[in-house]
């Protein structure tokens, strides 16, 4: 299995099909750990994105050879897209067994995900998402890390490299456009 | 074109960044001109900006609000006081660490700390402050100085420390591939640097291995101990919420947090804390690994964590080595620059109580201080024996019972109640015997009642082996025998109409009590089962054949050796009736053991072990009972060189099979350290005396009888090399409640004045002899002239005075002395044997006296 480090470092030195790679790395080890965190916690306890994020981070990298920013920068990216795809597939899944279609319950685990909004809203949301990706990807990104990687402003900012004022707006921007999106579409929002 | 996404968002973020909502469609009209789709989107835009919707405020799944944490505003370049921040040379679970430089009163470089943000700045200082003035007495080239701490202008505090070029000691340890000796050599200078604090009143609080670092110091590795005051300064505790945010950065690992720290509760942090998270660092360096695994630690919710740190038991280093993978621990062994079998067994016995001492979870059981661990690590150093060693069995037993009340409970209900069951099951077979076919039934009754006592009885057994970890190995007195007793009064009451199987039981209980040496129980358990099997119809059969044995050879134990040599013999005899090996081995062995006082032997006894100990190899793969065998040969063949190689055999097999601490290894150990000393190799035998009484008085009660010999043996070793002084503090710290002291006292006379004599030093025996001789009266007054210590009392001081020239003297008592040995009384052998030897000694014929056992 590839490392983690060892990825982060291909990315570095300009190695872009090395950023493939750790999608699905960080998406196994941010399962793995929820699961874990989940079963050792009492129902309807939460799970903070941001720290299962840095969780997977301090246990894929090897931080002292990864302290370089370009290289965290891209961990977070694939973090939060990780967590964007839990969480979306978490979704599909619950809003699958509340309308009756497939009965089976695949992934037990996921069924202690506690999200803020229900299952259709955060589908809808992530559909937007995927629309406004096409035209405004930084913007995007803003929301994937903010939204699904629970980052605050300045932390979104740091793992962009962008400024946090810049962050900011992309963020105000994203969330009415979004919003907009959803109004336009008679999605229930409250 | 104008209606471009792009054009529309920098048109809507200059609309609310710009102008409040009442001039937003005057900008509009401005900004989108005859565009209405580009007006019509801002609108929109702006209108979702504007609606009370909560959706995307909170993050998907995050509830609770984290800590705000942004980044430092200390950067390099930037002053903080008297010190520009150079660069960022690390990061820890607190803080970044600057290297910074001192502009003044003095230019220098140090290490700055800048705690991150969720402290209250205020209250850490003064925390600071506090402790200030101690910080400022530690004065110890193994403890980086903490010079200074502050506020920064964002209002973070910091701390300013010597600067140390170093790395974490576990990283220099395994880089350099520093041996296990090297390391512990490091370790206790780490050990005296805490010392040194700890005498200046100053606690670390976080001991770890990324504080502490070594630094080439006049080409050598040497510690340095850093952020000492800094953990209480900002008051690290370990609670729910600094767990959840402990991506806030506030806490650190709790890999190394003593038990008392995990507490929630403020229970005071002493000294001893550190001297646990030292246990804890000592483990990283022999195994590489941590007690407890950190994905575990991790991953577990607050009250886990706490539960595991205060109460789990973690693996001793050697079985944490075994149970790495292979690959982890071939590269952990390669770091120690040796094998993986080889580093285990290093770490192995000694060094894995000294960690587990350190790390008790109970304070008060581990080291007293630093120095006192360091001294531990230098005895191990020194190959003399460690002061650390099994917790005892009592101590174990209780931890466990605590843990375990409801199964100890069950255990003593599942036990009688089996032996009841036993009891109903044939009852009913019985009756049905009655109301069908009697002649098949019979035959059938017959079958399953033996296989069923049987299987019950080694249920009992097993059940009594697993009654705690302690008993196990150890055996614990009070609750092992509570339970004993409680199964012995329903074995009596509810199966006396079942001979055969209340036997079983009885034997079997008479085994446990053997085993753990409570040999008088023993005796009255295996005479009912003697009885039951001698009532009961049908052959001699090997049961009653080897209770016999088993009857015999604990009566030897309590003075009464001439019926348990018949006892004895009578079950020999009938095992040679029977043609079952098994059968004749254990009475043959038990033959062996009537003939032997506490475990020593004699010529008489050579020959039943002897033919045991083939009848063992012929049966193959019996390693232990070889052994137990070979060590009992050993203990007929005390006087010479080829006693002292089947000692070491013995030794050696046990401690391969069952490991160091084994009861039976140390049984080995201490007939192994007798033959020395009867060899007068009183240097070398002193060691595994000392050892063995340490390890006896943990595992066995302190008031065993067995540990009184074994103080004697100690302090006449310590006599005989000139150590009186301590020789009497062990004679003192024997406990009193098996016997008196005096009569500790006079058994360690009679044991000095036989090794004196032995080898002939009759000069030394001069002070005993007086010594003896004043304390005469003592020894009279308690047994009265008639008893045999008495006797063999007056005897060993003629022997005395015949050995230093004093013949009149020597007659005097010799005459005193006369008299019947009672046979069956207390060391009947001993007496009758001192009472030849004075005979030879005066030259008086034909000493052969009425009452000799010798022929017995």
């Amino acid at each position: 299995m590839a490392d983690v480090t060892q990825i982060l470092s291909q990315i570095e030195a300009g190695d872009p099909s090395a950023a493939d790679q750790l999608l699905p790395l960080v998406y196994e080890e941010l399962r793995k750990l929820a699961a874990a965190k989940l079963a050792h916690e009492k129902p309807g306890q939460t799970l903070q994105a941001t720290a299962l994020v840095h969780d997977a981070y301090i246990r894929l990298v090897a931080t002292d050879e990864a302290q370089h920013w370009h290289s965290r920068r891209y961990f977070f990216s694939a973090a939060a897209e990780a967590m964007r795809r839990i969480l979306v597939e978490n979704a599909r899944q619950k809003a699958r067994l509340k309308h009756g279609g497939g009965a089976q319950r695949v992934e037990l685990d996921d069924d202690h995900w506690v999200t803020s909004v229900s299952p259709e809203q955060l589908m809808a949301v992530d559909d937007c998402l995927i629309k406004l990706a096409e035209e405004d990807p930084t913007a995007a990104e803003v929301v994937k890390l903010r939204y699904f990687a629970g980052m605050n402003i300045a932390e979104a900012a740091d793992s962009l490299g962008i400024h946090r004022a810049t962050a900011h707006r992309h963020w105000t921007y994203a969330r009415a456009w979004i919003r907009a999106e959803l109004l336009s579409t008679d999605t229930d929002i409250k | 074109m104008n209606s471009a996404p792009s054009h529309a968002k920098q048109i809507f973020l200059d609309a609310i960044e710009k102008y409040t909502p009442d001039q937003w469609p005057g900008y509009l009209e401005e900004a989108c001109g005859e565009d209405a789709a580009l007006r019509r989107r801002v609108e929109v835009l702006l209108e979702a900006h504007r609606s009370d919707a909560s959706l995307l405020d909170e993050p998907a799944i995050e509830i609770e609000a984290t800590i705000e944490h942004s980044p430092l505003a200390e950067r390099p370049g930037v002053d903080i006081g008297p010190y520009k921040l150079l660069e960022q040379i690390g990061e820890g679970g607190f803080g970044v660490v600057f290297l910074a430089e001192q502009t003044r009163p003095v230019r220098r470089e140090v290490a700055l700390k800048i705690v991150k943000a969720g402290m209250d700045t205020k209250e850490v200082i003064a925390r600071f402050e506090a402790e200030r003035q101690a910080l400022a007495m530690m004065d110890h080239p193994n403890i980086a100085k903490v010079l200074d701490a502050g506020t920064t202008e964002s209002g973070r505090p910091y701390f300013v420390m010597e600067l140390v070029h170093g790395i974490p000691i576990n990283e220099y340890c395994d880089q350099c591939k520093l041996t296990t000796r090297e390391r512990l050599e490091l370790f206790v200078l780490v050990c005296q640097a805490v010392q040194h604090a700890h005498q200046k009143g100053v606690i670390h609080r976080d001991i770890k291995p990324s504080n502490v670092l070594i630094a080439m110091q006049d080409g050598r590795p040497a510690p340095k101990i850093i952020d000492f005051g800094v953990a209480k300064a900002i008051n690290q505790r370990l609670t729910e919420h600094t767990l959840k945010t402990r991506f806030a950065q506030i806490i650190g690992t709790p890999l190394y947090m003593s038990p008392e720290q995990a507490e929630l509760s403020p229970l005071g942090v002493d000294t001893r804390s550190d001297i646990y998270s030292l246990g804890v660092l000592l483990y990283e360096l022999l195994t590489g690994t941590t007690p407890f695994e950190k994905d575990r630690l991790q991953s577990a919710s607050f009250d886990e964590l706490r539960q595991i740190i205060r109460e789990e038991e973690p693996p001793r280093p050697s079985t944490r080595i075994s149970t790495l993978s292979a690959d982890l621990a071939s590269t952990v062994a390669d770091r120690h620059r040796t094998d993986v079998r080889q580093l285990q067994q290093t770490v192995r016995g000694d060094l894995d109580w000294l960690v587990m001492k350190a790390m008790e979870k109970d304070r008060n059981r581990r080291y007293e201080s630093a120095s006192s661990l360091a001294r531990d690590v230098e005895r191990y150093l020194q190959d003399e024996p460690v002061e650390a060693c099994p917790p005892s069995a009592a101590y174990r037993f209780r931890k466990y019972i605590r843990r375990n009340k409801v199964v100890i409970a069950t255990m003593a209900v599942v036990a009688t109640a089996l032996v009841v069951g036993a009891g109903v099951a044939t009852w009913q077979a019985i009756r049905a015997t009655v109301e069908r076919d009697r002649a098949i039934a019979a035959e059938k009754v017959a079958g399953t009642e033996a296989a069923r006592s049987e299987q019950v009885a080694q249920f009992l057994k097993d059940m009594l082996a697993a009654a705690g970890p302690s008993v196990a190995r150890g055996r614990d007195a009070t609750l092992l025998r509570e339970v004993l007793e409680g199964t012995a009064e329903r074995v009596e009451r509810d199966l006396a109409d079942q001979p055969e199987i209340q036997g079983d039981m009885w034997f079997t209980l008479g085994s446990t009590y053997q085993d753990i040496g409570y040999h008088k129980k023993a005796v009255e358990t295996f005479q009912r089962a003697v009885n039951c099997f001698r009532d009961a119809p049908g052959e001699p059969n090997t049961k009653l054949a080897v209770a016999l044995g088993s009857l015999g050879y604990s009566q030897c134990f309590i003075e009464q050796a001439a019926e348990g040599k018949a006892n004895a013999q009578a079950g020999l005899d009938m095992a040679r009736l029977v043609s079952d090996q098994e059968t004749l081995a254990l009475c043959l062995c038990n033959r062996a053991g009537s003939s032997t006082h506490w475990g020593m032997g004699s010529d008489e006894a050579v020959p039943f072990l002897t033919e045991s100990l083939e009848l063992y190899r012929e049966m193959g793969n019996r390693p232990l009972d070889e052994a137990a065998c070979i060590q009992r040969l050993a203990a007929c063949e005390i006087g010479d060189d080829h006693g002292e190689s089947l000692a070491r055999q013995a030794h050696e097999m046990f401690h391969e099979h069952l490991g160091p601490d084994h009861h039976k290894t140390l049984g080995a150990q201490w007939v192994l350290g007798q033959i020395l000393l009867v060899q007068g190799k009183e240097a070398d035998a002193e060691p595994l005396l000392r050892q063995t009484l340490v390890m006896r008085e943990r595992i066995y009660d302190k008031d065993h009888p067995m540990n009184q010999v074994v103080r004697r043996k100690l302090a006449a070793c310590l006599t005989l090399q000139g150590n009186r002084v301590e020789a009497n503090e062990i004679l003192r710290g024997a406990s009193k409640a098996s016997e008196p002291l005096e009569v500790m006292y006079l058994l360690y006379y009679l044991n000095v004045v036989g090794f004196l004599s032995n080898q002939e030093r009759y000069d030394e025996a001069v002070p005993i002899m007086e010594e003896m001789r004043n304390k005469y009266d003592e020894v009279q007054s308690i047994y009265g002239s008639d008893h045999n210590l008495t006797k063999e009392y007056q005897n060993a001081l003629a022997k005395l005075y015949a050995m230093t020239g004093q013949p009149k003297e020597a007659r005097k008592w010799y005459d005193e002395a006369d008299g019947v040995v009672d046979k069956n009384g207390a060391r009947a052998g001993q007496t009758q044997h001192i009472r030849t030897e004075v005979s030879r000694l005066l030259g008086i014929e034909n000493a052969e006296l009425p009452g000799s056992v010798k022929d017995e």
